[in-house]
């Protein structure tokens, strides 16, 4: 990691300079972040969020020579992949409820439970901040400080809105009636998981 | 109302629901097509063919040129029969809106690429001007104020932000050709080889007006660009030739394009 960390920043310096091959490279080597993280804020699925990615990345090719601290030049890019996400976020909530403009984003999961479709739905349904909070802190592996950093909110702001997304999914789910999963995991260990409440 | 129990969903299981939306590392590509109404109505109407050749010229070179796919789709406009692309310009402090100067239509945009003729209609759009740029160079929009609208083939190397406003706001002339400013990096390898005699062209900026001496430079005709013979690695290339996007390098288009 710290190999990669070092890569990195030796690249952002490069790239802030004009070295056109190192702003390649660090471009590829932060597109997975940038990309992920842009289509999970915005929404898995949604063209906007495919759209958002890339202007994400365009963002950062052009504002490379703007870069102040190439040690950070994740968090850099993470920023603006946030920033571009929650901007893109309001144009793709009036697309969803037009149900337009969707594409389909193949998945690790073959056949999801109806908890995981269910938790899906719900984090989909979170105001776009609370999903920021969420991908940065639980996807991505940010700590406490560092979403506070590139969210540009405090760390006691970064505690209340994960808070309040774990409240909000766990409410989805008990409306869907769906059987929480400690209950699951303390009543059958070894079985199968059920579903649904019978 | 009772309250749910947070502790109904873990912060591991949020990452597992994740970790499987995530998808892969490159953003899906959307496809850009060119109006099918202007297809149907192009045989028909040589005037309206005429007015739309801008959106279509528009719309191959968002195809041929545009890294971010549809995003420059959705950015670009024509006006007054020229093609424009859109460029954020948030760090370019001294590129500012001037007055009105009429209304620009948006290029129709295929965002599905799976259903024909369900893109994003074409769609007029009031446009200003921007202080010390010539209109046939640059507008902004009066939607949008982060972003400048360039001509197609006009300062493309768009990557070094300070470079925008000079590049946009100076002009070669060449024996009837105009050129446009690229400045060729220290990083990017030695400055570019001038052959030749130095022969005298006009260089315009807001500021003066004055002749420079350009020379030729080595492997590329004069018709496609020259350098500054005080500095060659300011080369300045004829308009529309070359755009040149972050992996592609300026000189070796140039040579190929001869």
């Amino acid at each position: 990691v710290l190999k990669v960390e070092t890569d990195l920043h030796q690249l952002a310096e490069a790239a802030s300079r004009g070295d056109r091959p190192a702003l390649d490279d660090l471009v590829r080597a932060l597109q997975a972040d940038v990309v992920r993280t842009t289509r999970l804020i915005v929404g898995s699925g949604s063209t906007v969020a495919e759209d958002a990615a890339q202007d994400a990345l365009a963002d950062m090719t052009r504002g490379i020579g703007g870069l102040e601290d190439p040690h950070a030049v994740r968090a850099w890019a993470l920023r603006i992949a946030t920033r571009r996400a929650m901007k893109a976020s309001r144009s793709e909530r009036l697309l969803r409820l037009r149900r337009e403009r969707h594409i389909t984003i193949p998945e690790t999961d073959s056949l999801p439970s109806r908890r995981t479709v269910e938790l899906r739905s719900a984090f989909h349904a979170l105001k776009p901040r609370l999903r920021a909070v969420a991908v940065l802190r639980l996807y991505v592996g940010l700590s406490e400080a560092e979403t506070a950093a590139v969210l540009s909110i405090p760390v006691g702001t970064v505690k209340s809105q994960l808070h309040a997304a774990r409240f909000e999914l766990s409410r989805a789910l008990t409306d869907a009636g769906v059987v929480p999963a400690t209950q699951v995991r303390s009543k059958d260990r070894g079985a199968p998981r059920e579903e649904t409440r019978h | 109302v009772k309250k749910p129990d947070t502790d109904l969903v873990d912060d591991g299981e949020i990452t597992a629901m994740l970790r499987g939306l995530a998808g892969s590392a490159e953003p899906v590509r959307r496809t850009s097509r060119p109006p099918r109404s202007l297809v149907r109505t192009a045989a028909t109407f040589v005037a309206a063919a005429a007015l739309l050749l801008p959106a279509l010229a528009l719309a191959r070179w968002v195809a041929d040129h545009g890294s971010s796919g549809s995003a420059a789709c959705a950015d670009a406009v024509t006006f007054d029969g020229r093609p424009y692309v859109g460029h954020e310009i948030r760090t370019s402090g001294d590129v500012r809106a001037a007055a009105g100067v009429g209304v620009a239509t948006t290029v129709y945009c295929d965002d599905t690429g799976d259903t024909p003729g369900d893109g994003t209609p074409a769609r007029p759009v009031r446009m200003r001007g921007v202080q010390g740029i010539d209109p046939e160079v640059a507008l902004m929009s009066r939607e949008l104020s982060h972003v400048v609208y360039v001509a197609v083939g006009r300062c493309a190397d768009l990557r070094f932000r300070e470079e925008l406003s000079g590049c946009l706001r100076e002009r070669l002339d060449l024996q009837g050709r105009r050129y446009s400013r690229f400045r060729v990096h220290e990083d990017h390898g030695p400055a570019p080889e001038q052959v030749g005699a130095p022969f005298l062209a006009t260089l315009s900026t807001p500021a003066v007006t004055a002749r420079v001496s350009v020379r030729k430079i080595q492997g590329i005709a004069a018709v496609d660009a020259v350098s500054a013979e005080a500095d060659p690695r300011n080369v300045y290339v004829v308009d529309g030739r070359c755009y040149v996007g972050i992996s592609v390098d300026l000189l070796s288009c140039l040579r190929d394009a001869g």
